[in-house]
């Protein structure tokens, strides 16, 4: 009988780790000693510390050491044990808390080993508050694993010890550091543990330090705190649904701009923000030298920038705890730089502000990444930068529309101060003998000419500039066009002297030497018509004020600017008011407007089928209506519309949706339009779908 | 096999200006080839193909900006070079290279156009090269040493908003140490997205042997992994 093969028992094996695993996970996952130390921080604050000291000794040369102690509530042997001893294993699911109701920060505890592999030994003492009159002492020393091929070979001995205090709280030693700390090294270090806690909270139930002079002097700099000397304070809140508000105030506490969440929240299709409630807050500064000489602090200034340098930027707190990089320098998270660069008077950059995000994030929505540089790319951490965005965006409308507010309430000042010393001056020159009276009054009639003369002079001047403004928009718009006969002549051009020179395959092909000829001849016609734009928009006459009917001006700026249209395949349709209005203006005024949003017009078509879209045949509708002393002159086109900005910051210099954009269009119409005491409106969507702008202005 | 020369070959002509259509037509024929001009409005890009199949297209010959005079097409030359690309007919762009199309539209589907021409160096002899170069990367496969992607580090100099996109700028040592490239950042995988800042470093395949900043692509972009951070951060003092 055949014997059949013996059967064993299975045995019991265990997946285990390399010692080489301590370095990968201790070292190469860390990406500084200072997020190590933070770690054993973090832990600290975990276990319901007060007070958490780190203290270096002898780090300036090789050898030396960490201390860092806490008033926490300590561990026992099982803690140490199961918790303290399990790299990977932080015995904290994200929605626990503390014994005294904190909610736990620190993280897989892969931040604890980076921090213990500091140094070539480490020592525990631990006073649990459980077990008073008790201490736990246990020694690591890393050259023990690296003479073990597993981690599990090597033991570590926990002793129970009588305390020789009464205190409660945990003692970490790191020591024999391989390679000296420079001042630099301290420095960052003394930074980093300053701003692990919102420096500038009023209320600190958590205080870590370092025992440095470094530290020392940090400190003393954020106590210095000159909120006050702000120009801006922004609070935005986002409460537990998910609804925003906001407000902003000056230096001495007045409320400047206030928001509720419809005019933060832009995005129609999804209008709440799907994160936990959150504060965003930030002050920005003016660091101009004009600004604080005019308050009398120039000394002030030097030692603000100074200030900002330290603690400038927006960083993030999650569970009050800061979670890096956000806010270091040269981490502008929130993109303020690249928005100032474009808005300069109305944004903040990361040079002239400081702030931060608080989260408290009861639920752990919100998670680290594993090297602990950040939060999780998501849908939760997108939402929160949707929120900061928009918030901003909103803080840069309000700023807007106040500097607007100001800039008219500034001339109808200087118009009412004008009307006023033209009455006194009237006054005072009745009551004159008449012989006088008639030598002054020709004297002020005089002075008032030359006067009127300077101001036309200057308004000469700024029409200038708005109609240079259009002729670069217009270039720039068209630049393509421009060039593109130019080419079709060069290829033509190319084509006939390479034939010209070989009979042969002239003779083949004489039919589109012909053909190629023709073109060259309808291509120069386009060039002239083209430049002729240019020219025509320059043309000095145009700038001198007089009365001008409406009508004529606009067929006169159609026509200047068909052959574009013709390029465009655009069709412009004009329906006039019944009487003929008249303007007091400048020709080039009417001219820069209207080009200006005629432009806009072509622009938005090319965006649109750029995008993809495919429309109806491209068309532009001008309307007059005569109504109230006022002539209402309509655009309209049927394009998609204005959709990526909000109607408020379309007036913006610089802010453009489309890439030939020079974002000055509109800026030029609305100053234009208010230079002849005019208004301008637009809507993003108008009678025939596309933008409508209503400009109106006042007919003689 | 493709032929080497353009004899009677059927090459499709995509402009939306009758006039240089009509002149692209003319060269089309001076190389000796069929121009097929897409009059009137251009197909819809997904039915490119089946307008190939159906007109017995060879080659594509089309210029970037179709969509500036009218509704010719609502896509950009760059677009429909690449749909080509994709279903087995080679094809080139013809653009008058505004630097905003390089780093922008063109950029994104670089990697499937074969030959990029300008405007200003366009005769029917550039035509003819280009459109058989383009012809042998597509069906032979013989792809020149200019289109062969490499590994390449680049470092992230600026952002830059291009209306309503945003436009990275990267230096890569490895090409041309003082040149900056842009790319339009959503060429990006969105996950990367937000790691891309000034200053960091990117890993992308590129065709760092193409001698024109234009004629560059980028595919398969990574991050670096923290070993390499570290070791730059040892280098050059930081990640």
């Amino acid at each position: 009988m055949p014997k059949s093969p013996p059967t064993t028992q299975p045995t019991s094996e265990r997946l285990r780790f390399s010692t080489a695993v301590l370095r990968l996970l201790g070292e190469e996952l860390n990406p500084s000693p200072d997020q190590g130390i933070l770690e054993l921080i973090k832990n600290s604050y975990d276990a319901d510390a007060k007070r958490c000291t780190v203290e270096l000794k002898g780090v300036h040369i090789k050898g030396g050491s960490i201390v860092l102690k806490d008033d926490g509530i300590g561990m026992t042997a099982d803690e140490i044990r199961n918790g303290w001893l399990i790299v990977g294993d932080s015995m904290k699911s994200r929605s626990e808390t503390s014994p005294s109701g904190r909610l736990l920060v620190g993280s897989k505890g892969l931040g604890r080993l980076g921090a213990l592999r500091l140094g070539r030994k480490v020592e525990l003492t631990t006073r649990p508050k459980s077990e008073p009159g008790v201490q736990y002492r246990m020694e690591i020393d890393w050259a023990a694993f690296e003479h073990a091929r597993v981690v599990e070979d090597v033991e570590l001995a926990v002793t129970r010890e009588k305390a020789p205090l009464e205190s409660h709280g945990t003692e970490i030693t790191i020591s024999q550091l391989p390679s000296p700390w420079t001042k630099g090294d301290i420095k960052r270090l003394a930074r980093a543990i300053l701003l692990l806690r919102d420096p500038f909270a009023e209320e600190q139930k958590f205080h870590a330090s370092l025992k440095a002079e470094e530290f020392e002097e940090l400190e003393a700099l954020a106590r210095e705190g000159y909120f006050r000397e702000c120009e801006f304070h922004l609070v935005a809140m986002l409460d537990e649904n998910g609804r925003a508000s906001a407000e902003v105030r000056s230096a001495s506490g007045k409320k400047l701009f206030t928001a509720k969440h419809a005019d933060i929240s832009t995005e129609k299709e999804n209008p709440i923000y799907e994160i936990p409630s959150l504060t965003f807050e930030m002050w920005e500064f003016k660091l101009s030298g004009e600004w604080f000489s005019a308050q009398m602090k120039k000394g002030v200034l030097t030692a603000i920038k100074k200030w900002l340098d330290q603690f400038g930027g927006v960083r993030l707190y999650h569970r009050g705890v800061r979670v890096w990089p956000y806010g270091e320098e040269k981490n502008d998270w929130l993109d303020m730089n690249l928005r100032r660069a474009q808005h300069q008077e109305l944004r903040p950059s990361t040079n002239n502000s400081l702030g931060c995000v608080r989260i408290e994030d009861a639920r752990g929505v919100f998670q680290l990444k594993t090297d602990r540089l950040g939060i999780m790319e998501g849908r939760p951490f997108d939402e929160l930068r949707r929120f900061t965005d928009e918030v901003l965006d909103w803080m840069a409308r309000e700023r807007r529309k106040d500097r607007e507010k100001r800039k008219k309430a500034a001339e109808e000042l200087v118009r009412k101060d004008k009307k006023d010393a033209e009455k006194r001056v009237d006054d005072a020159i009745s009551q004159l003998p008449p012989e006088q009276r008639r030598d002054v009054e020709k004297a002020v009639a005089k002075l008032q000419s030359a006067h009127e003369a300077e101001v036309e002079l200057k308004n000469e001047t700024a029409q200038l500039y708005f109609t240079l403004g259009t002729v670069g928009t217009t270039a720039a718009a068209f630049a393509h066009q421009t060039k593109s006969p130019i080419e079709m002549i060069r290829t033509d051009a190319n084509t006939l002297k390479s034939y010209l020179s070989d009979p042969q395959e002239f003779a083949l092909f004489r039919e589109e030497s012909s053909v190629a000829a023709g073109r060259i001849l309808r291509q120069a016609d386009a060039i002239y018509s083209f430049s002729s734009v240019t020219l025509h928009l320059l043309e000095h006459e145009k700038r001198h004020p007089r009365n001008h009917p409406v009508h004529e001006l606009i067929d006169e700026t159609v026509k200047l600017l068909s052959p574009y249209f013709d390029a465009r395949e655009t069709v412009v349709e004009c329906d006039y008011a019944d009487e003929s209005p008249v303007v007091w203006c400048r020709r080039a005024a009417i001219e820069a407007i209207l080009t200006n949003l005629l432009i806009n017009s072509l622009q938005a078509f090319e965006a649109r089928a750029k995008e993809g879209i495919a429309g109806e045949p491209r068309k532009i509708h001008i309307q007059t209506r005569i109504s109230g002393g006022m002539v209402a002159i309509k655009v309209q086109d049927n394009g998609p519309g204005i959709t990526k900005l909000a109607i408020d910051e379309i007036w913006i210099g610089g802010r453009t949706t489309t890439e030939k954009g020079t974002g000055l269009g509109l800026t030029i119409v609305k100053n234009v339009v208010e230079e002849l005491r005019g208004s301008v409106q637009a809507e993003a969507h108008g009678d025939l779908g596309g933008a409508s702008f209503t400009i109106n202005l006042p007919i003689r | 096999m493709a032929a080497a020369t353009l004899v009677n070959r059927r090459v499709a002509v995509l402009e939306d200006s009758d006039q240089r259509r009509e002149q692209l037509c003319g060269l089309v024929k001076l190389c000796r080839g069929i121009p097929v001009p897409s009059v009137g409005r251009a197909p819809d890009l997904s039915r490119l193909p089946d307008y190939f199949a159906k007109e017995r297209i060879e080659l594509l010959v089309s210029d970037h900006r179709l969509y500036e005079r009218g509704d010719y097409a609502t896509y950009c030359g760059a677009q429909a070079v690449a749909e080509s690309y994709r279903h087995g007919v080679g094809g080139i762009v013809l653009t008058a290279y505004e630097p905003n199309d390089a780093d922008n539209s063109l950029r994104l589907s670089r990697r499937w156009i074969p030959a990029l021409l300008h405007s200003k160096e366009l005769t029917h002899e550039s035509l003819r090269v280009a459109l058989l170069v383009a012809d042998r990367e597509v069906r032979e496969h013989q792809i020149p040493i200019e289109r062969i992607p490499h590994r390449t580090i680049m470092t992230v100099k600026s952002i830059e908003p291009r209306g309503a996109s945003k436009v990275v700028k990267v230096m890569m040592s490895q090409w041309d140490a003082d040149q900056e490239v842009g790319f339009p950042l959503n060429l990006v995988p969105k996950k990367f997205q937000a790691a891309v800042k000034p200053g960091s470093l990117l890993f992308a395949e590129v065709n760092i042997e193409a001698a024109r900043q234009e004629d560059l692509y980028f595919d398969n972009f990574e991050l670096p992994d923290a070993d390499i951070l570290k070791k730059a951060k040892t280098l050059f003092g930081r990640p």
